[in-house]
């Protein structure tokens, strides 16, 4: 028998936005941007903020797209009631249950604030009629992770290569294994280091921010990079 | 940590509040809001080199309704793509009778305003660039489609014939963007201060603004802030009729800080208001409508989607004269009137040649126009970027491959997919009646030295909002310059000290429980009741006693335990302010109709907006302007010409008066 306790309970959803603590530093991004204050900083400083007003949340979303560390999920009360339909099976889905398909569409919308170079890599990406290939460094398996929330650092290599694939590029090869046979309707994208006839180069840094911006909100980069452990 | 699932017990309030303190400012110019008509009123007082406070309620980054992103710049005339002058698109609007924006307004409308308006978007968007905000397909993702304009590489948006309407392409941060520039103007912002009421000339009702009066949100310090001009951009009246929290996130289109306290505290100040009596406010309250563009459309920012029925049949464009469009590209480009879904789609439904529910395909639009809606559309809009396009492809949803759900009422169609589902009928339409104040071609109110942009003038949407405010913004300049500061009454502050600090000060006594929700939902109730579509005088009376005597019990009995909630009883305050201007708007259209018949159209817009009972409903046959305001504390009404803005000291058209009070001063074009 545990102990049981009694809990406000208000009208309207009690979850607008759930906060990972492990995540969080408590920077209060979230709180400092929320119009309604339905956050609210922690009292206590470097502590997660306070979900504190959830029933009178907009959902605008501004406090995701705050959190440096994907430390914010925004918890919608759509959840329960929007639905979609596989074309081919005729399968129907609600958004956010257990049995829901795993993320596919990684085309991030139009329009992030400065990074040019990031926008022309993502029109690479959609061209069907091109190929991407990422040549990337040794080192770039090791430093990638903690953009993704990983305190300590390991050789994340493989799991970069499946997140790279994923969001569309055609093949991804060591920087030593690299032939210089670029073909005609190929790109060459080089990470973390600059192979001779590269269209673009990127560091580990700005790789994270394309992942990213594919994923849309940091939350989401950080839930498909652990879901990548787990293959 | 979360309160409510988490069980903390008591959290201690994160800032240190002295609800005593008086913190005196002073500027030429004081701002109401930092959406974005407040910004750009901001931005072009300041650049005037005049010293301007903006006081936002939120947070001035992300401010107002534009705040989370737009998708659309609308009202775009007068540039050679538009293929139609502002001078064309506003011919046979003299009368008053209909706006040229894009709403249409029941009865009488502000055309004259409208007008200014429109007529600066296409420099306001130009600005916007100017200020860093991309806007245009430079880098060529669009490169070849037909939605681009090759001549400026704007996308085009629902008529590929020509540009009336953009598609832009970092609409996510227009406000990030407007917020950067207005703090490198030199205008100071302040966050967090909801502004209450305005200071008149020795605190006379009807006398000219000399500042305005608020508290923080975090801190509950009070501000005085002494000034020459004021410009009210403070957004609309919502949710006057509709109190549901549990619907907030998944209905509300409009910012939850809309609450109307602008026009409250004009009214209050003795403004002259219009159109209270068209009685439509409930903006953002469909209270059982769908995420705002998060289910399936072939409308607004999901045009020109397919849409199939449940077996994946498409369903066909239909022309005026029923022939089928045949291509997709028929729905984009067309010379006068294009293709729309069937009229009579539900009696084929019915009939059984469609099986419910309908499904938006995307995955069989072409891919350009697809990453337009699923791209450009949903990953810049208010509410869309991280709420949907994010959320629906964390869960699986794919455009490429997945049909998104359509629910719809078949009995009012599939134009109405953002609407309502079946069981439940619309509580009160969203028909651009929140009612607005009276301005003239300064966009001043009728009180001196207030003026007005955006929604709170009844301007509706980003575009109009930004040219609204750089243009009320350099008016405000104009007036301020030529003045000197208002005579403050010191009675009045502390009349607006005590009444703002009532709830915070009460809370702990005993007959102090009535909580804002609990205050919110019981003036909700009234106008159910009481303000409907329907009006009879003596019900109106009743709703108006009933208003009254909440006003006198509950309101005196509502507490406030931080600065949060004492906003939050404050915003109630200013719905019984607004709701009984409805009433008594409503029963001066009734007092009208008996005395000035005349005034009122026998037949007025039934073709195109058929009232409830299947005529119009009252207001919208009024051919004049009904004003209502308040003096010495009673309510007032008079009837007015519809085109007085050309007659009396103004020039005969929309052009010559627009010359004076924009170009001759210097910076419109």
């Amino acid at each position: 028998m545990g102990e049981y306790f009694v809990f406000p309970n208000p009208t309207g959803p009690t979850s607008a936005v759930s906060i990972d603590a492990e995540l969080c530093v408590g920077c209060n991004s979230c709180a400092n941007i929320c119009r309604i204050q339905t956050i609210l900083p922690n009292a206590e400083k470097g502590k997660p903020p306070i979900v504190a007003y959830p029933d009178e949340c907009w959902y605008c979303g501004c406090c995701v797209e705050a959190c440096p560390t994907g430390a914010l999920e925004m918890r919608l009360p759509i959840n329960q009631r929007i639905m979609f339909k596989d074309r081919e099976s005729g399968e129907v889905f609600r958004l956010g249950t257990k049995d829901a398909p795993q993320k596919t569409f990684f085309k991030a919308p139009y329009g992030w604030l400065e990074r040019p170079e990031l926008d022309s890599v993502m029109k690479m990406l959609e061209d069907p009629g091109v190929s991407v290939t990422a040549v990337i460094s040794s080192e770039t398996g090791l430093k990638i992770g903690r953009y993704f929330g990983e305190k300590e650092t390991a050789d994340d290599t493989d799991r970069l290569i499946r997140f790279l694939m994923m969001t569309g590029f055609s093949k991804v090869i060591m920087e030593k294994e690299y032939l210089h046979d670029k073909t005609e309707k190929e790109y060459i994208i080089g990470i973390d280091t600059a192979p001779e006839g590269a269209d673009t180069y990127l560091d580990t840094k700005g790789l994270s921010v394309l992942l990213h911006r594919m994923c849309v909100s940091n939350h989401t980069a950080v839930r498909v990079w652990r879901s990548l452990s787990d293959q | 940590m979360d309160i409510q699932n988490e069980g903390l017990g008591t959290v201690k309030w994160p800032f240190s509040v002295d609800y005593d303190k008086v913190n005196n400012l002073e500027c030429d110019v004081l701002v109401i809001g930092a959406g974005a008509a407040g910004s750009c009123a901001g931005i072009a007082s300041a650049r005037k080199g005049l010293s301007v406070i903006v006081c936002e309620k939120g947070v001035s980054k992300r401010a107002g309704n534009s705040g989370a992103g737009i998708d659309h710049w609308n009202d775009l005339s007068g540039i050679p793509q538009s293929g139609q002058s502002t001078e064309e698109k506003y011919a046979g609007t003299g009368s008053g009778r209909m706006s040229g924006g894009m709403f249409g307004h029941k009865g009488p409308a502000q055309v004259h305003r409208d007008y200014i308006a429109e007529k600066g978007t296409w420099n306001a968007l130009m600005e916007l660039e100017k200020m860093g905000l991309p806007i245009r397909d430079a880098n060529g993702d669009f490169d070849g489609c037909e939605m681009r304009d090759e001549d400026t590489k704007l996308l085009k948006a629902y008529n590929y014939a020509r540009m009336s309407t953009v598609r832009l392409r970092g609409g996510n941060y227009v406000i990030p963007v407007l917020n950067r520039e207005l703090k490198k103007s030199g205008a100071k912002v302040l966050d967090r201060i909801m502004m209450t009421g305005l200071l008149t000339e020795d605190g006379k009702s009807g006398a000219r603004v000399c500042g305005g009066m608020g508290f923080s949100t975090e801190t509950g310090e009070f501000y005085v802030i002494r000034s020459k001009a004021v410009i009210l951009a403070s957004g609309y009246v919502c949710g006057n009729w509709i109190f549901s929290t549990e619907l907030t996130g998944n209905s509300y289109r409009w910012d939850p800080n809309d609450i109307g306290e602008g026009l409250a505290m004009a009214y209050l100040a003795g403004a002259k208001t219009i159109s209270f009596c068209s009685n439509g406010s409930t903006k953002g309250s469909h209270p059982f409508a769908w995420p705002r563009f998060g289910v399936g459309s072939n409308m607004n920012t999901w045009f020109p989607c397919t849409i199939v029925d449940n077996n994946g049949k498409t369903v066909p464009w239909v022309y005026g004269d029923g022939t089928e469009a045949q291509t997709f590209e028929e729905r984009i480009s067309f010379e006068k009137q294009g293709p729309h879904m069937p009229m009579n789609l539900m009696e084929e439904v019915k009939a059984g040649k469609y099986e419910l529910p309908f499904w938006a395909d995307l995955s069989s639009v072409p891919e350009r126009e697809r990453r337009a809606i699923w791209g450009m559309m949903v990953g810049n809009e208010g509410k869309t970027r991280f709420t949907i396009y994010d959320y629906y492809t964390r869960y699986g949803y794919d455009p490429e491959k997945h049909f998104l759900w359509c629910p719809i009422d078949p009995n009012r169609g599939i134009g109405n997919m953002h609407g309502d589902p079946d069981s439940v009928k619309q509580w009160r339409s969203e028909r651009g009646g929140q009612g607005e104040l009276v301005v003239d071609w300064d966009l001043m109110t009728t009180i001196s030295g207030l003026f007005a942009a955006g929604a709170t003038s009844g301007l509706e949407g980003c575009s109009l909002a930004c040219s609204s405010g750089f243009y009320a913004g350099n008016r405000a300049c104009e007036y301020a310059s030529g003045v000197s500061m208002g005579n403050v009454s010191d009675e009045q502050i502390e009349r607006e000290r005590k009444r703002v600090y009532a709830p915070a000060k009460r809370y702990g006594q005993a007959d102090a429980y009535v909580s804002w929700k609990e205050l919110c939902s019981g003036s909700c109730r009234v106008m159910q009741q009481c303000c409907g579509e329907y009006l009879s005088e003596s019900t109106l009376r009743f709703g108006l006693e009933w208003l009254e005597s909440i006003k006198q019990n509950e309101a005196t009995q509502a507490f406030a335990r931080n600065p949060h909630e004492l906003a939050r009883v404050m915003e109630c305050e200013t719905r019984l302010t607004v709701s009984s201007l409805f009433m008594n708007a409503c029963i001066s259209l009734l007092q009208a109709e008996k005395t000035h018949p005349e005034a009122f159209d026998p037949e007025g817009m039934s073709e195109k907006r058929p009232g409830a009972f299947g005529k119009p409903v009252l207001a919208d046959r009024l051919n004049r302007f009904l004003y209502n305001w308040l003096e010495d504390g009673s309510f007032k009404w008079s009837l007015g010409d519809a085109d007085h803005y050309l007659k009396g000291t103004n020039k005969p058209t929309l052009l010559e008066n627009y010359m004076i009070h924009s170009k001759a001063k210097g910076e419109e074009k």
